[in-house]
C-alpha cells in the first residue's frame, strides 16, 4: 500500500489527482497476478509517456530563451542604440525584448506540448511573428506602422469567437505572469550580485564568484518553469471549459 | 457541419474496445479486451495517455466509480464513447471499408 501511495504521488505530479488515483488503482488490481516488478515498470511507463513532452519542451524552451535573449539584445541595443539616445528608449526596448523572448518561449512550449493545430499555439505564432517584426524593424516607420495595423486586426480577430478569446486569455495571462516573474527574477538576481560583489563584473570576477552565475541560471529556470506551468494549467482549464460547453 | 476528428490506429482500437465493453470500460478491462481481440497487450503508458488525449478532444467521457478495497480504496475510472467519438470512428471505418472494397482479403481468391 505504501508503494501504491508513493506511485500515486509521483503520477499525480503530471496528471490530475483523480486520474492518477484511478491509474494506480488499476495497477494495484493487477499487481497480485503480475507482481511488484510489473507494477513499477508500468508506473515508469506511465510517467514516461505523461512527462516526455514537457521535459522536451522545457529543454528546448531553455535553449531558445537563451538564443532569443542574445539575438534580441544584439538587435535592439547593438544596432538601435547607435541611432537613438539610450536613455529615452532603454525601458521600451527592454520590455519589447522581454515580451519577444516570452512569446517565443510560449510558442515553442505550446507547439511541443499541445501541437501546431492547437488554437493557443496558432495564436501565439501570429503574435510572435508580429512582435519579432517590430523588434527587427524598430527603426523603419513604415514597417512599424504596418505591424501596428496588423496588431489591431489580430487583436480584433482574437475576440471574434469563444475559442479565440480563450486562446487569447491563455496567451495574455501567461505573458503577464512571465513578465512579472521575469522582472522579479531580474531584481533578485541583481540584488544577489550586488550583495556578493558590489562593483562592475568582468570575467575574472565572475570566475571568482561562481555562485552569481548559478543563481542567475536557477532564476532563469524558475521563470521558465513558472511561465510554462501557468500556460499548461490555463490551457487545460480552458480546454475543459470548451469541451463542457460543446457536449 | 464540422468534419469528424481524424483518428490514429491505436485510438480506433481503444474506442472499439470501450464500445464493446459498454458500461464496464475502465483501464483493466479495456487493456484485457484489446489483448483478447488483437493478441497484443498495449503498453500502460500508451493506453492511459491515449484515453486522456481522447477525453481532452471530447471523443470519450469518463466518470469515477466507487472505491474498492482490492484497489487500495481507489476508484475505477469508467469511459464512455461520446457522439463525436462515434462519428470519428464511423468515418475512419468507412475509409477502411472503401479501401477494402473489391480486395476480398478475408476470403476468396485474393486471400
Amino acid at each position: 500500500m505504501r508503494n501504491a501511495s508513493a506511485a500515486e504521488w509521483m503520477v499525480s505530479r503530471f496528471t490530475p489527482k483523480e486520474r492518477a488515483a484511478s491509474i494506480v488503482g488499476d495497477f494495484v488490481e493487477l499487481e497480485s497476478q503480475k507482481g511488484t516488478a510489473w507494477f513499477w515498470l508500468s508506473i515508469a511507463g506511465v510517467l514516461l509517456s505523461l512527462c516526455w513532452r514537457r521535459v522536451l519542451a522545457l529543454a528546448v524552451v531553455l535553449y531558445t530563451s537563451g538564443w532569443t535573449y542574445a539575438h534580441f539584445q544584439m538587435v535592439l541595443f547593438g544596432i538601435h542604440s547607435r541611432h537613438r539616445p539610450m536613455e529615452v528608449w532603454v525601458e521600451a526596448l527592454l520590455m519589447l525584448a522581454f515580451v519577444g523572448i516570452l512569446l517565443w518561449m510560449i510558442l515553442i512550449y505550446g507547439a511541443i506540448s499541445h501541437g501546431v493545430r492547437d488554437r493557443a499555439t496558432q495564436m501565439s505564432f501570429m503574435w510572435t511573428v508580429l512582435m519579432t517584426s517590430i523588434i527587427l524593424f524598430w527603426l523603419k516607420p513604415t514597417v512599424l506602422a504596418a505591424c501596428l495595423a496588423l496588431g489591431l486586426i489580430l487583436a480584433w480577430s482574437s475576440m471574434s469567437n469563444l475559442e479565440n478569446r480563450r486562446a487569447m486569455l491563455v496567451l495574455t495571462t501567461t505573458t503577464v505572469i512571465g513578465v512579472v516573474s521575469g522582472f522579479v527574477a531580474a531584481y533578485a538576481g541583481g540584488r544577489y550580485q550586488t550583495f556578493v560583489y558590489p562593483a562592475p563584473l568582468g570575467p575574472k570576477e565572475l570566475a571568482a564568484h561562481p555562485s552569481i552565475v548559478w543563481v542567475h541560471i536557477c532564476l532563469l529556470l524558475a521563470v521558465v518553469w513558472n511561465t510554462t506551468t501557468v500556460y499548461s494549467r490555463m490551457h487545460a482549464r480552458m480546454t475543459r471549459n470548451t469541451l463542457a460547453e460543446g457536449s | 457541419m464540422k468534419a469528424p476528428i481524424s483518428l490514429g490506429e491505436f485510438e480506433q482500437v481503444v474506442l472499439l474496445a470501450v464500445l464493446r465493453l459498454e458500461d464496464n470500460a475502465y483501464g483493466v478491462t479495456i487493456r484485457s479486451e484489446i489483448a483478447a481481440c488483437t493478441g497484443r497487450e498495449p503498453a500502460p503508458g500508451a493506453l492511459y495517455t491515449t484515453l486522456d488525449r481522447m477525453e481532452d478532444k471530447g471523443m470519450v467521457r469518463s466518470r469515477l466509480g466507487d472505491a474498492t478495497p482490492q484497489r487500495g480504496g481507489r476508484a475505477k475510472r469508467y469511459f464512455l464513447v461520446t457522439k463525436a467519438g462515434r462519428a470519428a470512428l464511423i468515418s475512419a471505418q468507412k475509409a477502411y471499408q472503401s479501401l477494402l472494397e473489391g480486395l476480398n482479403l478475408l476470403g476468396g481468391k485474393n486471400a
